[in-house]
């Protein structure tokens, strides 16, 4: 997968337990909710461009 | 026991041994690992482009950048074989591709000697395809080639090895690419029966009905059916609303369970409840827990307190995917 325009990346978090259970990030221009699922493309995306210093996740709020 | 029937007998083992060794090789049965080869299955839309980077837009299971994939006389375009896909270029001066992973769970394609094989064709007269090769893991055949296409239907085969690390969970078919640098037109070409098969021989395509393909597909990609703004047309999906958080919520059970936890998203705008023609809502969002359900949260712009119950999306789809 190349060239992934990820931009507002905030980490969603159960409202019961408080543990992040996704991410809520625009991927190419449309709002997604990502699973913390290395097997999912989107995730493994957004770790690469985390470990690349290019996209920060925010806190859930 | 003559000889003559220890010959017989011995014939039968070996004959059998070779069935079975095929067998197991996948040579006889679902030896098509490609789902929707045949371009059968369409959940996103009929007609998608992507002007960046690679993206799943239309034919289910195929990807492309920069590129457009469509069903045939669509886009304003007639003439074309009622069969497969186009890909085209659409965006002039720049290289399009178009794409396609198998799903190789605990890396059993690795080493296999594999063929790829498919259909193509141009509307008329003639062309070039080029043929790239994978980088990291996927089905290498000796580099890249260039296959001249014209306006007949015409049989393509690639034999090859696969490399399997397990890294992406999948490998990556080669290339359809086309380079519409300096080209007036958009680039077409028509491509059908995508095959990939365990063995140095392509074996005749492997067809399989709409409804195999489809749940195959949905392991990977499943949308609600909304058409045209219609209501979601499964019924009720929403039963539940919590007072206190102001929340419809539901549980929504995928037909098929998905290669792994999909990213949702939806597009709802408003939702349908009884008595209640059209509720505005002001948030709602999907998400995954497992790979066999999606979640929905619905937040109204009117606070009910406690009591209402039963309501459904309007006008929008909520998506699953986990796509390669």
């Amino acid at each position: 997968m190349n060239d992934i325009n990820i931009s507002a990346a905030q980490y969603v978090a159960n409202t019961l337990s408080g543990t992040n259970t996704s991410i809520q990030a625009t991927i190419d221009g449309q709002e997604m909710s990502v699973p913390l699922d290395p097997a999912n493309r989107h995730y493994a995306e957004i770790l690469k461009q985390v470990e690349a210093g290019t996209l920060t996740i925010q806190e859930a709020t | 026991m003559s000889k003559q029937s220890e010959l017989v007998g011995l014939a039968r083992t070996t004959n059998l041994d070779e069935v079975n060794a095929a067998y197991s090789a996948g040579a006889l049965s679902n030896r098509n690992l490609i789902i929707n080869g045949e371009f059968l299955v369409w959940q996103r839309s009929d007609n998608g482009y992507n002007g960046g980077g690679n993206a799943y837009l239309s034919a289910d299971r195929f990807s492309t950048t920069r590129g457009r994939i469509r069903k045939p006389n669509t886009n304003g375009n007639t003439g074309e074989d009622n069969r497969g896909a186009v890909f085209d270029t659409m965006d002039n001066n720049v290289y399009c591709h178009f794409d396609y992973a198998v799903e190789d769970v605990g890396q059993k394609l690795h080493g296999k000697t594999m063929t790829f094989s498919f259909y193509a064709k141009v509307l008329s007269g003639s062309d070039s395809l080029y043929i790239e090769g994978p980088d990291g893991d996927g089905f290498y055949f000796g580099g890249n080639a260039v296959i001249q296409l014209t306006s007949n239907w015409k049989r393509y085969t690639f034999t090859g090895t696969v490399v399997s690390t397990g890294a992406s969970g999948g490998v990556k078919m080669p290339r359809w690419y086309l380079n519409a640098s300096g080209s007036a037109l958009p680039r077409m070409i028509q491509i059908d029966q995508v095959q990939l098969e365990v063995g140095p021989v392509a074996t005749p395509f492997e067809h399989r009905s709409y409804g195999d393909t489809l749940a195959q597909c949905q392991r990977y990609y499943w949308q609600t059916s909304s058409p045209n703004g219609h209501p979601y047309n499964g019924g009720y999906l929403a039963v539940r609303y919590t007072g206190n958080l102001n929340q419809y919520g539901a549980v929504i059970d995928l037909p098929v369970a998905m290669r792994t936890l999909p990213t949702t998203t939806h597009s709802l705008a408003s939702v349908h409840k009884p008595n209640i023609i059209l509720e505005a809502i002001s948030s709602a969002s999907t998400y995954s827990e497992r790979a066999d359900a999606v979640a929905i949260a619905v937040t109204p712009v009117t606070d009910h307190g406690t009591g209402v119950a039963g309501l459904y999306p309007y006008g929008g789809n909520i998506t699953a995917d986990a796509e390669l």
